[in-house]
C-alpha cells in the first residue's frame, strides 16, 4: 500500500474506521438471541428424543443424528456468545460502521449519502424486551444494507435521526 | 372533497375486502401443500369436519388480520417526505424522501375493478421489496397523490431537465460497432470453448477406442467373450457421447449466431444503444449514469481470434446475474476503448497500484475441492474399483488444483484516484471496472482462519450487486476501504 503515498493524498491522513470506538448492542438482544436458541435446542433435542423412544429408530442414526445436532448447536451457541461482544457499531461524521460475528467477522461501513431509506421495525419477541432493530437501504439489490438488530429506543432514533440529517442534507 | 394528505390518511374502508382476498389468495399460494393430505380418502373421510372447522377460522382470522392491517396502515406527506406505517405483528415505519421516488404506478385488478378502487405502486430506487404498494384508493385520491409525489420531484430536477432538452444529435448514425456474420460465427465457436474440448475429447476418445478395437479384432480373437464385449459397449456409450456433444456444440454456434445475430452499437452522446437478434429483435440502452460495472472477458480461443466479450451492469433493484446484464460479443479493443472513455469519462489505459490475493485463497479453493474429489473417489471406488476410484479422483484433483492456481493467479483488484478494477478468472480472464463514487457501502469479511492469519475479503457493493475480491492482507484491505470511504465521502458525483 506503500504506493498510495505517491498520489496527491497520503493514505496515512486519511481517517482510519478500525480505530473507531464501537457501542455495543443492547445485552437485551442477548436476552433474545438465547431466548431464541434455548427454544430450538428444546424443540429439536426434545423431538429427537421423542422420536427415538417412540418409533423403533436404529440406534446407529439416533447417535449421528445427536452427534450432528449437538456439533451444529455447539458451533451456533458459541457464535451467538462469543459474537455478542462483537457486535458493535460506530458513529462518524460521514458514515455508519457495523461489526459482528464470530466464526465470520464482518466489518460494513455505509455512508449516509448513499442511504435511500432507513425502517425501524419492532417485532413481538423485540417488543416484549423493548428493543428495535434498524434497517439502512441502499441502492440496488438486498446484498449490501445493512440491519442493526438490537437497539433500544434511544440509540435507534438516534441513529435514524443522524443518518435521516445528515442524508437529507448532502441531497442539497 | 379533496384529501389531505398531509395528516395521516388511510386506504378506503372498502379496501379491506381487497386486501382480505389479497392475502388469502397470497397465503393459499404459499401453502397450497398442505391440502396433499386431503388426497388420501381414509382422511377425507375421518377428517373433513377438522379440515372445515380449520378453514373457517383461517377465514375469520384472515378477516381480522385484513381489519387490523386496514387500521394500522397509514401514510401522509410532510417536508418532502413520504411516511408509511403498516404492519400487523410486526410495525414497521418507513420513510421516503420524494427524490428516491422513481415511478409511480397506478393499476387497477379485476376485484378493484368492481369496488372502483385502485391501487398504488411507488417504486423507489431502492431495493424491490421497499416498494410501497397501497392497495385501495378512490381514483382521484391516487391521482391526486401522484401528482403530489412527481410534481416536488419535477421540481427538484428541472435544472438537469433543461440541459436535456439540448438538440439531441441525429438518432441514427453509423454505427461505432456492428458485428460481421464471420466475427459471430467465431463467437460461437470461442464462447463455447469448453464444449469444444469436450468434443474433441470424446473425439480422440473414440478413435482410440476404435483402434484398440480393430487391433484386438485382428490380434486377440482367442480372449474370452466378456473382455471383447466390455469395451463394445464402452466404445457405443462414447460414441454416443460424443454425438450428443456435437449436437450441443452444433447448438450451441447456432443458437449464439441467432441471438447476436447482427449485434450493432449505436452511440447516443454518452449513452449507447444495443441491438441484436435473429428471430426476436432486443434493443437495449446502455446509459451512462446508471452504468455501475464494465466488465471484459477473454478465453484463450477468443484471445486467438483476438475478440473480447463485454458486459455491462446497469443499476437495478435486483442482484444481476450475467443473464441480465447487456452482454457486448465479439467485441475488439477499439470498440472497448470508445465504450470505457466514453462511459466512465476517463482515458483507457489507466495506472493502478495492486493488491493481489494470497497464496492462502489458493490453498483454501484446493480444500474445498478436495472434498468433492474424495467424494468421487468413494463413488468410483464403490461401483467400479479402488484403483480407478484413486486414478479418477487424483485425476480431479490434479486439474482442480490447477485451475485453483489458475484462479489464484489471477485474483487482484487495483485501485486509483477515479477506478477500482477487479481482475479475476481460471482459464479465462475477468476485469471487472468500477467508478469509485459509484460504490454504495463497502465491507470486510474473515473467517475465523484468515482473523487468525491477518487475512480478508474485501467486498464492494454497488447498485447492481456486490463483488469480492478474496483473501487479501488486512492492513492493505483496510487502507482500500479507508480510501475508498474518503472518496466516497468527498466525491460530488451522485452514483446515478
Amino acid at each position: 500500500m506503500t504506493d498510495f503515498q505517491n498520489h496527491t493524498l497520503d493514505i496515512a491522513d486519511l481517517p482510519k474506521f478500525e480505530t473507531v470506538e464501537g457501542h455495543s448492542i443492547d445485552r437485551a438482544y442477548l436476552k433474545v438471541l438465547r431466548l431464541t436458541y434455548s427454544i430450538s435446542l428444546a424443540i429439536i433435542f426434545g423431538g429427537l428424543f421423542i422420536t427415538y423412544f417412540l418409533v423403533d429408530m436404529p440406534s446407529l442414526f439416533f447417535y449421528i443424528a445427536l452427534l450432528v445436532l449437538i456439533v451444529i448447536f455447539s458451533i451456533s451457541i458459541t457464535e451467538t456468545e462469543k459474537g455478542f461482544a462483537r457486535r458493535k457499531f460506530g458513529i462518524r461524521e460521514k458514515d455508519i460502521i457495523f461489526q459482528k460475528g464470530f466464526f465470520f467477522f464482518k466489518q460494513i461501513i455505509v455512508p449516509y449519502k448513499r442511504i435511500q431509506h432507513v425502517e425501524v421495525k419492532q417485532g413481538v419477541v423485540f417488543r416484549a424486551y423493548g428493543i428495535y432493530s434498524l434497517k439502512l437501504f441502499t441502492a440496488g439489490s438486498s446484498s449490501g444494507d445493512l440491519s442493526i438488530a438490537g437497539l433500544n429506543k434511544e440509540d435507534a432514533d438516534k441513529l435514524k435521526a443522524i443518518i435521516l440529517k445528515v442524508a437529507s442534507v448532502d441531497e442539497n | 372533497m379533496k384529501t389531505d394528505f398531509s395528516v395521516p390518511q388511510r386506504q378506503e374502508l372498502r379496501g379491506i375486502v381487497v386486501i382480505y382476498f389479497m392475502t388469502l389468495l397470497k397465503r393459499l399460494r404459499q401453502n397450497i401443500y398442505a391440502l396433499i393430505p386431503l388426497l388420501s380418502e381414509n382422511i377425507r373421510e375421518n377428517y373433513l369436519h377438522f379440515v372445515v372447522l380449520g378453514f373457517i377460522l383461517l377465514l375469520v382470522f384472515q378477516l381480522i388480520y385484513s381489519y387490523k392491517s386496514y387500521l394500522n396502515f397509514t401514510f401522509y406527506i410532510k417536508d418532502g417526505h413520504f411516511y408509511l406505517k403498516h404492519g400487523v405483528f410486526k410495525l414497521s415505519d418507513i420513510d421516503i424522501p420524494f427524490d428516491r421516488i422513481q415511478n409511480i404506478n397506478i393499476n387497477q385488478n379485476l376485484l378493484q375493478q368492481v369496488l372502483s378502487v385502485v391501487g398504488v405502486e411507488i417504486e423507489t430506487a431502492g431495493k424491490s421489496d421497499a416498494e410501497i404498494s397501497i392497495k385501495a384508493l378512490r381514483r382521484d385520491d391516487a391521482e391526486a397523490l401522484k401528482n403530489l409525489l412527481l410534481e416536488q420531484k419535477q421540481s427538484e430536477n428541472q435544472q438537469i431537465d433543461s440541459e436535456k432538452t439540448e438538440p439531441m444529435l441525429s438518432r441514427k448514425r453509423k454505427p461505432i460497432f456492428r458485428l460481421d456474420i464471420g466475427r459471430l460465427f467465431k463467437v460461437g465457436l470461442s464462447s463455447n470453448y469448453l464444449k469444444g474440448f469436450g468434443l474433441v475429447f470424446a473425439f480422440s476418445m473414440t478413435l482410440y477406442q476404435f483402434i484398440t478395437d480393430t487391433i484386438k479384432s485382428f490380434s486377440g480373437k482367442e480372449l474370452e467373450k466378456d473382455y471383447i464385449e466390455l469395451p463394445n459397449t464402452l466404445g457405443y456409450v462414447l460414441a454416443f457421447i460424443g454425438f450428443i456433444l456435437v449436437i450441443s456444440f452444433i447448438v450451441t454456434i447456432a443458437s449464439t449466431v441467432i441471438k447476436y445475430f447482427e449485434l450493432k452499437v449505436h452511440q447516443l452522446k454518452h449513452d449507447f444503444e444495443v441491438e441484436y437478434g435473429l428471430l426476436k429483435r432486443i434493443n437495449k440502452v446502455i446509459k451512462k449514469e446508471k452504468t455501475q460495472v464494465f466488465e471484459i472477458i477473454e478465453n484463450p480461443i477468443s484471445k486467438l481470434f483476438g475478440i473480447k466479450t463485454v458486459y455491462v451492469s446497469q443499476a437495478s433493484s435486483n442482484e444481476l446475474n450475467q443473464k441480465n446484464k447487456i452482454g457486448l460479443v465479439g467485441v475488439g479493443t477499439n470498440e472497448i476503448q470508445i465504450l470505457f472513455e466514453s462511459l466512465f469519462g476517463l482515458q483507457f489505459s489507466q495506472e493502478f497500484f495492486k493488491t493481489a490475493s494470497n497464496y492462502r485463497f489458493c490453498v483454501r479453493l484446493i480444500l474445498r475441492y478436495f472434498l468433492l474429489a474424495f467424494a468421487v473417489f468413494i463413488g468410483v471406488s464403490e461401483f467400479f474399483s479402488i484403483l480407478s476410484g484413486i486414478a479418477v479422483g487424483i485425476s480431479l484433483l490434479v486439474l482442480f488444483a490447477f485451475l485453483s492456481y489458475k484462479r489464484y493467479q489471477k485474483s487482484s483488484v487495483e485501485i486509483n484516484e477515479d477506478l477500482i478494477k477487479i481482475n479475476s478468472g481460471s482459464i479465462h480472464t475477468r476485469f471487472k471496472y468500477i467508478s469509485i463514487y459509484k460504490i454504495q457501502s463497502v465491507a470486510l469479511l474473515s473467517n475465523v482462519f484468515q482473523q487468525r492469519n491477518g487475512h480478508a475479503d474485501l467486498i464492494l457493493y454497488t447498485a447492481s450487486g456486490s463483488e469480492k475480491i478474496q483473501y487479501i492482507p488486512k492492513k492493505d484491505a483496510q487502507n482500500i476501504l479507508n480510501f475508498l470511504t474518503y472518496k466516497v465521502e468527498s466525491t460530488e458525483m451522485s452514483w446515478i
